[in-house]
């Protein structure tokens, strides 16, 4: 066949990536048609009394969060939960601004919140300390920076009492109130994640609780922790994906809500942006390295032979098709200038020729990709009861793949010189 | 673990990615056929031109004009030519196939211009340019920059351009005729032969007859 004829090594790792790529959506998407297939068969489950419903500690963790703190608090005492079953926990871990100021106010005219204040230490050790100061049957964080649907915490409950396994309950996380291009791309984005925390829950390989209001049994979190004192570990930063590790590692159930609804503030600048994804993929990395013996194991099912090599191929698989794109980008950059130089500046305007459209097996490829894409933002946006727009999605489409391999680039050059982000302790 | 799915996903994405390629290759084949196509007519029509020379001796300048287009047919197969080697690779046996008929073609081409040049007393102003994209020429691609803009500015200029490694023995002939070195890039200008790169100011000086058209034309005869 020509193409395998006359295939570059390049070319060839290109298609491998792709095939993999494709792969793990294609599973993905069968999974999911599957699962809901099976789930209309099933009677629908009845809710519970409120009796019955479990206590829930609800701790925010909080650095310099003035601008957005007393936000948070409200929608959380807004939640549709029994005021008696429901505490709030705000951790100043050491902020320097007002936030010590409105954590206590709040304190003093609501008695379901309790402030408590501490040297910064990081987020793992606030929420350590809240889970020390409480001793009711679930615990859940939300960061300061993010704010809860009223029905939230009762469809998460719902989903503890339903099943007696379950360890930890993760929402749909989606962005507030977008005001650039940079935020309605990661609007469609997290659009995505919705979709993928959902499959990930149908196939057992949730390997991430997220800091906006992930829940979690406390007997389970402290069963798989060594010590009862330190549940939440520094771990390079993201304490998040170490405990969905964690659980993972000992066999315990992460179960998500795709109708849980968080909604949070994202990065508004490409710096910002970065600095974020860059703990994020680095933090991945180096929990993944901590985790390795889950990696490729069979004794883990789908996160051990699926989820977890398919995203570490996806990490070096983007920092390698970023390179080839930079070293392709820059030659063309060269011959324009060689070409400038030895025969001058010509402005003509190309005949369109159906003959010239590139009609490469790899463009047929990206362009299924991206129509897979598009039938994951759909379902998305089906299960969350939520819409996507056109704009974000285009926007996803056009900037996510040029500029996220530079901070897949980023991660992986700081994981492998093992130089951690400095950033700010608790975010 | 449900094993079936993970068979059910390779049996469809296999799929898709079989088909993906087969449909990639019946275009890029479609594509190869019309430059074969239009190989073909090239050939017919030279043919056709050659023919009608031998039978009439006095056959008229005015009639002559289809060489003219002959030659930008060629251009075009060229250019079409060029992009399907960077599709498929410089290697692969279709292409140069196709490429070695294109250097046949050119050369029928270049003969019969030759003829009309004494026929008809008119001076084209023809080059021979003999590359090589081997990796060995670093200066071949400079050397097609400026041979396309001349080319672009002028329509008297009739370039033909020859893969030097193309394995054909009308092009080796041509090669050992014009006394074309192994440095490439190599221009053969009025029947001599100059090794190495020559930048537009050099070829200008080599071409003086360009450059005097150029002085000559009116303001709207001129394309620069």
């Amino acid at each position: 066949m020509l193409v395998f004829c006359t295939m570059t090594i390049d070319m060839t790792i290109m298609y491998a990536l792709l095939y993999i790529s494709l792969y793990f959506e294609v599973f993905l998407l069968i999974s999911f048609i599957s699962h809901n297939k099976n789930k209309s068969n099933q009677e629908p489950q009845a809710s519970v009394h409120k009796d019955c419903l479990p206590e829930v500690t609800i701790a925010v963790p909080c650095y310099n969060e003035e601008k957005s703190l007393a936000a948070t608090l409200t929608s959380l005492l807004a939640l549709d939960y029994p005021e008696n079953k429901l505490h709030i926990l705000v951790v100043n871990d050491g902020s320097i601004d007002e936030t010590s100021n409105i954590a206590h106010k709040f304190a003093s005219e609501y008695k379901q919140i309790t402030a408590l204040d501490k040297e910064n230490g990081g987020k793992a050790s606030a929420m350590n300390m809240a889970l020390s100061n409480s001793n009711s049957e679930l615990i859940g964080c939300l960061d300061a920076d993010s704010f809860v649907d009223p029905s939230a915490l009762m469809l998460i409950a719902h989903q503890f009492i339903n099943d007696s396994e379950v360890s930890a309950v993760t929402p749909a996380i989606m962005i507030d109130n977008p005001k650039n291009i940079l935020q309605m791309m990661q609007r469609a984005e997290y659009m995505a994640g919705i979709f993928m925390r959902r499959v990930f829950s149908m196939i057992d390989s949730i390997i991430v609780t997220p800091g906006p209001f992930s829940i979690f049994r406390r007997a389970d979190i402290i069963e798989v922790s060594e010590c009862a004192d330190n549940v939440w570990l520094h771990a390079h930063g993201t304490e998040d994906f170490e405990m969905g590790l964690r659980l993972q590692s000992n066999y315990k159930r992460i179960a998500n809500e795709p109708l849980a609804k968080v909604m949070t503030i994202s990065p508004d600048t490409l710096y910002s942006l970065y600095r974020q994804r860059i703990r994020w993929m680095y933090g991945f990395l180096m929990n993944t390295w901590d985790y390795k013996h889950m990696v490729g194991n069979i004794k883990y099912g789908n996160i051990g032979i699926l989820v977890l090599p398919t995203t570490l191929v996806s990490i070096f698989g983007g920092v390698y098709v970023f390179g080839l794109l930079l070293t392709n980008i820059v030659s063309y950059l060269l011959d324009a200038l060689v070409h400038v130089y030895t025969a001058g500046f010509t402005l003509s305007v190309p005949r369109f020729d159906w003959f010239y459209i590139n009609t490469s097996a790899l463009i047929f490829m990206v362009l299924i990709l991206i129509l897979v894409l598009l039938i994951i933002l759909h379902y998305a946006a089906q299960i969350s009861h939520t819409r996507v727009r056109k704009r974000d999605t285009a926007l996803y489409l056009l900037l996510y793949g040029l500029i996220a391999p530079v901070w897949l680039t980023g991660a992986v050059v700081r994981a492998t010189v093992g130089a951690e982000s400095k950033w700010k302790v608790i975010r | 673990m449900n094993y079936k799915r993970y068979l059910l996903a390779f049996i469809i994405t296999s799929t898709i990615f079989v088909t993906t390629i087969l449909i990639s290759n019946k275009l890029s084949e479609d594509k190869l056929l019309q430059v074969r196509a239009i190989e073909e007519k090239m050939s017919i029509d030279i043919l056709s031109l050659e023919t009608q020379f031998e039978l009439l001796q006095e056959l008229s300048c005015g009639q002559i004009t289809e060489s003219t287009i002959l030659s930008s047919e060629l251009n075009t197969l060229g250019s079409k030519l060029s992009y399907m080697e960077g599709q498929l690779g410089t290697n692969d046996p279709e292409v140069i196939r196709l490429k070695r008929r294109y250097s046949i073609l050119q050369i029928k081409d270049l003969l019969l211009m030759r003829k009309v040049i004494d026929k008809c007393d008119i001076a084209p102003t023809v080059v021979l340019y003999f590359y090589s994209n081997d990796g060995n020429c670093s200066a071949c691609k400079r050397q097609g920059y400026v041979l396309n803009k001349l080319s672009n500015d002028h329509d008297d200029l009739r370039i033909y351009a020859f893969d030097a490694n193309l394995d054909l023995s009308a092009l080796r002939t041509l090669v050992r005729i014009n006394k074309v070195g192994a440095s490439l890039p190599a221009l053969v200008i009025n029947g001599k032969t100059y090794n190495g790169f020559k930048s537009l100011s050099d070829m200008k000086v080599l071409l003086p007859e360009l450059i005097e058209e150029t002085n000559t034309a009116t303001p709207d005869q001129t394309k620069e």
